[in-house]
């Protein structure tokens, strides 16, 4: 596995990258409150058959993060400098695993640029209003309404030690087969300057999401991406019914119920691993058409 | 491209060849090795990877913690319980975290465990008012910690701080040592005077003084060797080990 960074538009993107510049490329898009960090063992696994990268958001991990009193620290500007990145590493046709925020910065780049998605990894990243757990409920009733001080102060939780960690261990029925190495990387990034306001800024913009499901969907199912889900059962912020909400608009999609939590790669990885390549291999020459033309202008 | 055996793959020259085979063909589910940074790739060599078989069990690693003399020591722990026991102690500024790519690479084979020292990594972190940060010390926990885990012998594998935790171990307990891999750890006071070149010998010569069956390799690479090293570095201790102590 490589190390590397290339300049966006004047920011510094950290990618991870490994496997033969001639395999199909694989894109991983990594999630809150995270970085490529958590493709850390994905990344070796995949490498034998696909060119795989992933890149850390600017504001996560490795990548720059400018102050945010200069920079918009939302999932529209975060998608526009993934895009960019990509056409710069020359990644303009590959498969797409996104893992939360992996799935707003991935659609909004895959609806722009549709011909560049090959193929779809869904893993508890949400597209479905039903997809919300009670977790987002303070997001969800107050602060998208009209972001104030009282209603912010208690989503700095999510920003504690005990809550980011927690991210990792709900639902996941082992505790010890996570690693700690994952909240403490998320812990010390979160400790620079400026980290949590950049994350208050993701909360907030997260509303624009929402907007955009039912773009996000009418894609799906106009475009009809071959495509692999795999879904914690017991994800702290996603539903089990975010998770079949898909199989509406993609139903020859191939879904994996797991039982694990957000990260489902942590206690997942060699059945992920397996049924990704498998998958891939069977359906690479397939193609369907949308299944109903008239939904599928939306 | 050659398919690794159930044999071992001696050491070739070759560190690329040796590298590729072992990131296809032993398990899939550890470390990418760059083939990419090996130079461009033929079409011909983009290998279809199979789907692991479904007698070899994934390599899992288990992050766990035991109390030794009222501490909490964070070790990692993997492969089967009743294979011959291998320890990872590490260097510094690091912590059990340097091993993460080198415990799955053994653990098909081996019960491995890399323990974190008082004050490093996930272990406790006692006041030093109460509690003494010196190697002896650290010595006695990771006996105690072996000794709570049931290990009578076991291979080490000693990288900088390590060194020192691990011959203190072998000079308590010289019988349950079966092998030693030394990594950057110091056992001579010409390794501490000079950094490059010219001492590199004086590390060969003075570990084949006192050692004259070791196996010497200078890896080109630094400190954390296994860091850029492992696909260098991974046959080799395999092999090593399977030669030594494998059941």
């Amino acid at each position: 596995m490589l190390f590397k960074n290339v300049n966006v538009n004047g920011l510094n993107i950290f990618y991870r990258e490994a496997g033969n510049e001639a395999a199909p490329r694989l894109v991983l898009l990594h999630g809150f409150p995270a970085s490529s960090h958590q493709y850390r063992n994905l990344i070796p696994a995949l490498a034998d058959r696909f060119h795989v990268i992933a890149p850390d958001y600017p504001g996560f991990g490795n990548s720059d993060m400018p102050d945010p009193a200069t920079f918009a620290y939302t999932f529209d500007k975060t998608s526009e400098m993934i895009e960019e990145f990509l056409g710069k590493v020359g990644f303009t046709r590959f498969g797409l695993y996104a893992q939360d925020y992996g799935g707003p910065v991935g659609f909004r780049i895959v609806t722009r640029r549709p011909d560049w998605l090959e193929w779809l990894i869904i893993q508890n990243t949400n597209a479905y209003e039903v997809g919300f757990t009670a977790a987002w409920d303070g997001l969800r009733g107050a602060y998208w309404k009209g972001r104030t001080p009282e209603n912010e102060k208690p989503l700095e939780a999510f920003l504690q030690a005990d809550t980011v960690k927690l991210v990792y261990t709900h639902g996941h029925r082992r505790p010890e087969l996570i690693s700690p190495d994952n909240w403490n990387m998320d812990l010390h990034y979160l400790d620079r300057p400026h980290a949590r306001r950049v994350q208050l800024d993701f909360f907030y913009d997260y509303r624009t999401n929402v907007q955009l499901y039912p773009h996000w969907q009418a894609f799906l199912r106009k475009q009809q991406p071959n495509t692999i889900i795999f879904w914690g059962q017991d994800d702290i912020f996603f539903t089990r019914e975010g998770g079949e909400s898909y199989l509406k608009d993609l139903p020859h999609a191939e879904m994996h119920r797991l039982n694990s939590g957000h990260f489902a790669v942590e206690d997942c990885l060699p059945f992920i691993v397996e049924k990704m390549i498998a998958f891939y291999e069977r359906t690479r020459t397939r193609q369907y058409s949308s299944p109903d033309a008239q939904l599928a202008t939306g | 491209m050659s398919k690794r055996s159930n044999s071992e793959v001696g050491m070739k020259k070759d560190t690329h060849l040796t590298s590729t085979s072992v990131a296809l063909n032993r398990r899939r589910f550890s470390l990418g090795l760059p083939l990419l940074a090996a130079g461009a790739a033929a079409p011909q060599e983009v290998v279809a990877a199979k789907a692991p078989s479904r007698d070899e069990a994934p390599i899992v690693t288990y992050y766990r913690t035991k109390t030794i003399d009222g501490i909490k020591i964070f070790y990692r722990e993997a492969g089967p319980a009743n294979a011959p026991v291998v320890l990872l102690l590490h260097g510094f500024p690091t912590s059990s975290h340097m091993f993460r790519n080198l415990i799955p690479e053994l653990a098909d084979r081996y019960h491995v465990i890399a323990p974190d020292y008082p004050g490093y990594g996930q272990s406790d972190m006692p006041d030093r008012a109460t509690f003494s940060y010196t190697f002896d010390r650290f010595g006695e926990l990771v006996d105690g910690l072996l000794d709570a885990l049931g290990v009578k012998r076991y291979a080490m594998y000693v990288m900088d701080y390590g060194a020192p935790v691990g011959w203190r171990l072998a000079l308590k307990h010289p019988e349950r040592i079966t092998a030693l891999i030394v990594q950057n750890g110091n056992a001579y006071e010409e390794g501490l005077k000079e950094f490059w070149d010219p001492i590199k010998a004086y590390w060969s010569d003075h570990y084949k003084r006192d050692l004259p069956k070791v196996e010497f390799h200078l890896i080109d690479t630094g400190h954390f060797a296994f860091e850029d090293k492992a696909d260098e570095m991974v046959p080799l201790i395999r092999d090593f080990l399977h030669r030594k102590i494998a059941s």
